[in-house]
Parts: C-alpha cells; sequence; structure tokens
C-alpha cells in the first residue's frame, strides 16, 4: 500500500477511534491494534507501541476535558493507577517473550469479553452515601453533575482490593497487547466498586495514561516505536477525543454500546483467524 | 460532609488539568511541524519503520523531520508523568496519603523503565 495512502487511512481511522474511546472511558487500542495489523498490514508489537502514544493522547485529551467537567475521581483514580502501573510493566516485559498469534488470541478473548459487557451490562444506581459521624466512609467518595438528570451526585467508591485486582489485570493486559484496559476498569468500577458509569468512564480516561506511559516506555526502550505512523494516528486520535469528551454527556449510551459490541465481535472474530493462519 | 481527601481531591481538579491540556496540545503542534518538514525534505518509503531509541535520540539531535517527532513522542509520554508530579507536589501540603501515592506510581513506572533498559 502506498505510504500516504496508509497514513491517510490511519488518520481518518484514529480520528473516529479518538471519537468512540473518549466517549467510552477506552483507549482506543482495541480498534486500533486491528485496523493497523489487520487492515494496513504493520506488525502486531509496533502497532501495540503506536496504540501505547495514542491511547496516551486519548487519556490526556479527554481527562483534561473531564476533569473541567468534574467527572473524574481524582483519589480513585490514583489509587487504582499504582496496580494498573505494576501490571503494566509485567505485562510489556512478558510480550516480548510470547509468540505474536498468542497475543492475538489474548486480545480475541478481551474483545469477546468486552462486546458481552457492553452489550448486557447496564449502569449502577449512585450508591446513597453514609450519613452520620460514626457511618464507615470510603475514602474515594465522588460527587459530579449529571447535565442529563440536572442533579449532583454522589457515591461511595466501595470493594477497593476488588478494583486494585482487576487494575492489575487491566494494566497487565496494557503491557501484553498495547490497548489501554479500558474495557476492564470501566466495568469494574461500574459494577464491583458503584462508580456510576459516567464517573467509571472519566476515571477510567484519567488512569488510562498513566496505566500507557509504563508500557510505552518499554516498547521505546526496546526499539518498537515507528515515529511516523505514531504521529499521524495521535493527531487523528486528539481531534476525535476532543469531540467525543464534547459529546458523551449528550448522548445516550445504549445505541453506541449496541454498535461497539457488535463491531469488536467482528474484529475479535477477524483476529481470531488471523491467529489460526487462515486470514 | 465529604470523608478526608474527597474534597480535596476534588479541589485539584483545575490544577491537575493543566499539564494535560498542555503536554498533549503541545506534542500535537510538534507532530504537525515534524511531519510537514518530513514531506517537504524526504518522504519516508515506508511509513511504519520502526526506531530504536538511540535512533530517535540521534535524530532529535540533529534536529531532523523524524527528530521533531521523537519530541512530540517524548512530551506525550511525559504528560502523565508530569501530572502524577504535579499531583504530588500540589497534595504534599494537603493530604499526605494522596502525595505519596502517585509517587509510588512514579517510581513503578521508573523501575520498570530502567529494568527494560538493563535487560
Amino acid at each position: 500500500m502506498v505510504v500516504v495512502e496508509t497514513l491517510l487511512i490511519l488518520l481518518v481511522a484514529s480520528f473516529f477511534i479518538g471519537i468512540i474511546g473518549s466517549m467510552l472511558g477506552i483507549g482506543g487500542g482495541i480498534f486500533l491494534i486491528p485496523i493497523m495489523t489487520l487492515g494496513l498490514g504493520i506488525d502486531i508489537k509496533i502497532a501495540a507501541a503506536t496504540s501505547l502514544v495514542t491511547i496516551i493522547v486519548t487519556s490526556s485529551t479527554s481527562a483534561s476535558g473531564y476533569l473541567k467537567d468534574g467527572f473524574v475521581n481524582v483519589g480513585l483514580g490514583m489509587f487504582l493507577e499504582m496496580f494498573t502501573v505494576t501490571g503494566a510493566i509485567i505485562g510489556a516485559v512478558l510480550a516480548f517473550y510470547l509468540m505474536p498469534e498468542f497475543i492475538e488470541v489474548i486480545f480475541g478473548i478481551m474483545l469477546v469479553y468486552a462486546a458481552f459487557y457492553m452489550r448486557f451490562s447496564k449502569d449502577v444506581m449512585c450508591r446513597p452515601v453514609a450519613q452520620g459521624a460514626t457511618a464507615k466512609r470510603s475514602r474515594f467518595t465522588g460527587r459530579f453533575y449529571d447535565q442529563r438528570v440536572n442533579q449532583v451526585l454522589e457515591y461511595d467508591a466501595i470493594n477497593l482490593p476488588k478494583g486494585a485486582g482487576a487494575s492489575f489485570v487491566a494494566g497487565n493486559l496494557s503491557g501484553l497487547i498495547g490497548v489501554g484496559g479500558g474495557i476492564v476498569m470501566v466495568p469494574a468500577m461500574n459494577l464491583w466498586m458503584g462508580v456510576p458509569m459516567k464517573a467509571a468512564t472519566a476515571t477510567s480516561t484519567f488512569i488510562l495514561g498513566v496505566t500507557a506511559v509504563a508500557s510505552a516506555l518499554v516498547y521505546l526502550s526496546n526499539g518498537l516505536m515507528a515515529p511516523v505512523i505514531t504521529a499521524v494516528a495521535a493527531i487523528g486520535i486528539f481531534i476525535g477525543a476532543m469531540l467525543g469528551t464534547r459529546t458523551m454527556p449528550k448522548i445516550t449510551g445504549g445505541a453506541l454500546r449496541t454498535v461497539f459490541s457488535i463491531t469488536i465481535i467482528v474484529i475479535a472474530v477477524l483476529m481470531f483467524l488471523r491467529a489460526g493462519g487462515l486470514l | 460532609m465529604m470523608p478526608e481527601g474527597c474534597d480535596v481531591a476534588a479541589e485539584s481538579e483545575p490544577v491537575i488539568r493543566k499539564p494535560l491540556f498542555f503536554g498533549v496540545t503541545g506534542a500535537i503542534i510538534l507532530f504537525l511541524i515534524g511531519l510537514v518538514y518530513l514531506y517537504a525534505t524526504a518522504p519516508p518509503a515506508d511509513a511504519a519503520t520502526a526506531y530504536s531509541l538511540e535512533d530517535i535520540i540521534h535524530s532529535i539531535a540533529s534536529l531532523d523531520a523524524v527528530g521533531i517527532i521523537g519530541i512530540g513522542i517524548i512530551f506525550v509520554i511525559a504528560t502523565p508523568i508530569v501530572r502524577m508530579i504535579v499531583a504530588a507536589a500540589y497534595f504534599s501540603r494537603r493530604d499526605r496519603i494522596l502525595a505519596i501515592i502517585p509517587l509510588i506510581s512514579l517510581i513503578l513506572i521508573a523501575a520498570g523503565f530502567l529494568l527494560s533498559i538493563l535487560r
């Protein structure tokens, strides 16, 4: 494929990935890596390195907007980062010892999981925050204004050990296959920790950047960074993420979730076929 | 009333937001300059050519097109790191636990990077 054509496809794809990633609290690697490997024929480890840089771009752009809107739970995000970083470093080191086909199978399994999560999960309601001086409170209570219900919502982040474990797994997957881990972080915060979907999405974007940094540095030091495609993908992601961050508070998630789950099931099937040598 | 740490964390949002916004915006400007410079001087034969860390550092030193993009990549990677440093500094006078947490993450990232270089 001609270089300019490759870069244009990457730019347009990254733009749409930036929109979707910022709205769903994921880095976008889940889409970008298959497009780069299956669509553009780029080696999966170079694709993973590129993806990690673009995840930081998605994270920084989106988190900047969500911090302004007050959706991010800063304390909880920083707490969970410790575990995603640990998992990411271990995953990034392991990635150099594993076969690309094995990584693709892991990625495919992760996509199937993500598809089912996106299709069938429901948002938790805000947990009522316990009242009174003797009430047991989480350190990571959060509060944000939801313009859709025109209310300030308050919640109590619970099950911190479970959340820490999920964060380690999310980080591990990030290092292993170059995704942000948001598809693990968002359901873990939402379903296990009682963080409402909008806050979980925003806090996930806040965490993604730090997780990806840990892995990106390992890929960079191992000579897997391709500057040209990285720059093009980052520009597309940046513009898309800016748009997505402004759109997220205004739309309902139902239709988007359905489209998302169908799309990633298709990509998962393609990944399995490729790992099996059939594509 | 929110428990200790929560209000302080919420108040930190405008401070923590700045390095994210300026870091990523600066990186994107560098990427644009680097790509324009690249196509004006020596268009690449292969878009997905990977560079070693030494090659990127060499390009940065000679300030060629790949070097400018390389600085952009470093900007991107540095953005969350600067955000953690800013958070640690901000919380150091307000909440010791919230100040220590980003420092632990920073130490872990530095250790991982050093191990991958020394490996």
